[in-house]
């Protein structure tokens, strides 16, 4: 008898338990709805869904508030994916649940581009009017440019003062041959202690140095056997064999910003505003940043999408506008303590730059402007496994072939995948 | 007498190695919990030049204070604990029955269906995320905690198959007494079967505590809104997508661990026996 009341008691527990679960929920994820009568003025309730980091959540939701401020009629529920942001998105997108707004990297827009309408935006408001084209496709634009997340170079200016050597122009970039010069006056030691001029070099950031792209400016064919980016691959391959980065086998596992921040690199390239708040806490020794060797690197452009199936589009708009176009609100997102990124208001930068008074962060907002923009094509994921070509079979990875051969080879490769778009 | 003394002293030789073997294995692996309780204590500066070392310089306290405080830790613990809570119990009851019944009760095609609900096993979540998320959505339960607890309490098929192999070495004999004196088959599984299969019941449930607790992709499909997230997304909240808050990363991930170790020692010996169906013994 106890055992029946018990089992009695369970199932009610259980169903107790599973009706707390719900609360008002059931009905959140039926995003939007437009309310906005005859007033003229869209009302109502928006989805907003964004990645990030807690500190990088956080500056975004000191955004949102500054336009609920603005426009208090209209409701922003905000969706926050931690990580696997485009695996959700996908999921999303698929079960007809897209939120009406999603944050969406240049990078990422062509492949999600369908599931986008088409915003007009004046590209003339920005600070530069590469800006736009970052966020559209064919010629049209999916997305409004949000923030801007390019490329510096960080120096460790200690070593630089211990080896005699004049600290690099915080405005002009050093030329490649400058830049070569100097690792190797900062490489010294052996073995464990080894300091080196530079961690690795990245494609993505030095085939700019050199003059050359990934594509042609049509996105239409690939411009990797083009003499520049052999250039560029030679230099990279060069800079292993002088031994002044890390080789394949001292930089398996390694974290190369553990590296900087231990002293054992002089200058750290791939230098994106993420790490300002981590370098903000070093206390050893003293850093500072500078112009990407030879006015290379490359920008992350985010911009800001509507849905196809956004049932409040024309509060979502006002919202995208807002985000987008606001001074007041590009300061909020620029002048965040975490250095979420740069503003893309030339009149807001300056509040990027006040973060850290006393580092150059002018040169993010030079980068920002001048720096090439990420190159995105549709079907990444071919395009990328033909790209591991490099890393495998030349010795820019861990191969052994010529880069003069193996690049022609891949930029064939991708062009026959192009062709199929 | 001499012969046993010689015997003796070379067991004795031999646990010597053995126990060397279980020293190495166990700091081996205790290495990397050590270096996550000591990672939590450090900044970030010093964690980039600290190496192997496990000694913090500076203890940094205030990493769990800031860690902590940086997402809404109770809320989450409450939705993980009800997530992890209630897919036991039901996994616990819906497998058990079903495995009892592939078990005991025999009839035409039970086979087939056995082979069939294994068959489940070979799907990828990857093929089932998006249309499970649709069903999900049609029965209007996004962004609730429904898709984390429901499903449990249809079944899984790796329980079932756990569970009806424990079930299908039982002694007949149980069974037959118990129908002899009027008992129902769901009466028998409810009064014997569950009793016995406590080992093996305590072995599923410590797998799907291990499963649920440290669920993150079901959590990241299915929830939206702050008030439903659980511990392994506030965990994620310190990773981005370029540099990562690792100090802080540890300090939350050697909280949310301890439950699951604090689980392990407690349970372990009933986890050990579930899983090599000591309970199957015949008397």
């Amino acid at each position: 008898m106890m055992k029946k009341w018990s089992l009695i008691v369970l199932s009610l527990l259980v169903v107790i338990a599973l009706s707390a679960c719900s609360g008002n929920g059931g009905n959140t994820a039926q995003s939007s709805s437009n309310s906005g009568g005859n007033s003229g003025t869209p009302k109502g309730k928006i989805t907003f869904a964004y990645w990030g980091a807690q500190s990088e959540a956080d500056a975004i939701k000191q955004a949102i508030d500054n336009f609920k401020k603005t426009y208090p009629d209209i409701q922003v529920e905000s969706q926050w994916i931690q990580k696997d942001y485009l695996t959700k998105l996908q999921t999303m997108i698929a079960g007809g649940t897209a939120p009406d707004v999603m944050l969406i990297s240049g990078g990422d827009l062509p492949g999600f581009a369908n599931a986008f309408q088409e915003l007009e935006v004046d590209g003339s408001v920005f600070s530069s009017p590469t800006l736009l084209d970052s966020m559209s496709v064919d010629g049209k634009a999916y997305a409004a440019p949000f923030i801007i997340k390019p490329k510096v170079m960080a120096i460790n200016v200690d070593l630089f003062e211990k080896n005699d050597i004049p600290l690099p122009s915080k405005t002009e970039p050093m030329t490649t041959d400058e830049f070569n010069d100097i690792a190797k006056k900062l490489t010294s030691g052996e073995g464990a202690t080894k300091v080196f001029g530079s961690e690795p070099l990245y494609l993505g950031n030095w085939i700019y140095s050199f003059g050359g792209q990934f594509y042609s400016d049509d996105l239409t064919q690939s411009a990797l056997g083009e003499p520049e980016a052999i250039k560029a691959a030679e230099y990279m391959v060069a800079s292993k064999q002088e031994g002044i980065v890390p080789n394949d086998t001292e930089k398996q596992g390694q974290n190369m910003m553990n590296w900087y921040l231990g002293g054992r690199i002089g200058m750290f390239t791939d230098f994106g505003p993420w790490y300002l708040p981590q370098m903000a806490e070093v206390e050893s020794f003293k850093w500072d940043l500078v112009p990407f060797p030879g006015g290379g690197g490359s920008k992350e452009v985010n911009g800001l999408a509507l849905s196809k199936d956004s049932k409040n589009a024309e509060a979502a708009k006002i919202f995208i506008n807002h985000l987008t176009q606001n001074e007041e609100t590009q300061k909020i997102i620029g002048g965040n303590k975490n250095a979420y990124g740069i503003p893309v208001l030339s009149s807001a930068t300056s509040a990027f730059e006040a973060i850290y008074p006393d580092k150059n962060l002018n040169a993010f907002v030079l980068a920002a402007e001048k720096q090439h923009a990420q190159e995105a094509q549709k079907r990444t994921n071919e395009i990328g496994n033909e790209m591991k070509a490099i890393d495998d079979t030349t010795p820019i990875g861990i191969g052994q072939k010529d880069v003069k051969e193996v690049f022609p080879q891949v930029a064939e490769k991708i062009n026959k995948i192009l062709q199929q778009n | 007498m001499s012969v046993k003394k010689e015997r003796n002293s070379a067991k004795k030789n031999w646990h010597w190695l053995a126990y060397l073997l279980l020293l190495i294995g166990s700091v081996a692996f205790l290495y990397p919990f050590v270096w996550m309780v000591s990672a939590s204590l450090r900044s970030l500066e010093e964690l980039a030049v600290s190496g192997m070392s496990i000694w913090p310089e500076h203890w940094r306290w205030a990493n769990y204070a800031k860690a902590l405080t940086a997402f809404p830790f109770p809320q989450y613990l409450l939705n993980t604990l009800i997530t992890t809570v209630l897919p036991i119990i039901g996994t616990v009851l819906s497998c058990s029955l079903v495995g009892y019944a592939f078990a005991r009760l025999k009839v035409r095609g039970s086979g087939f269906l056995f082979v069939l609900v294994l068959s489940t096993m070979l799907l990828p979540g990857e093929v089932t995320m998006i249309p499970q998320f649709i069903l999900f959505k049609k029965l209007g339960m996004l962004d609730t905690l429904y898709p984390l607890i429901v499903p449990a309490f249809f079944g899984s098929a790796f329980y079932i198959f756990l569970l009806r192999q424990f079930y299908s070495r039982l002694p007949v004999g149980l069974e037959e007494a118990a129908i002899i004196d009027g008992c129902g088959y769901f009466k028998i599984w409810r009064t014997i079967f569950l009793p016995l299969s406590k080992p093996a019941l305590m072995a599923v449930g410590v797998m799907v505590f291990m499963g649920s607790w440290n669920n993150f992709m079901g959590p990241l499909i299915y929830i939206n809104s702050d008030k439903w997230k659980t511990l392994t997304l506030g965990l994620a909240g310190f990773q981005g997508t370029y540099a990562t808050d690792t100090n802080l990363l540890m300090a939350a991930a050697v909280v949310i661990t301890l439950p699951c170790i604090l689980l392990f020692f407690t349970s372990q010996k009933a986890f050990m026996e579930g899983l090599t169906f000591s309970g199957s013994k015949e008397s």
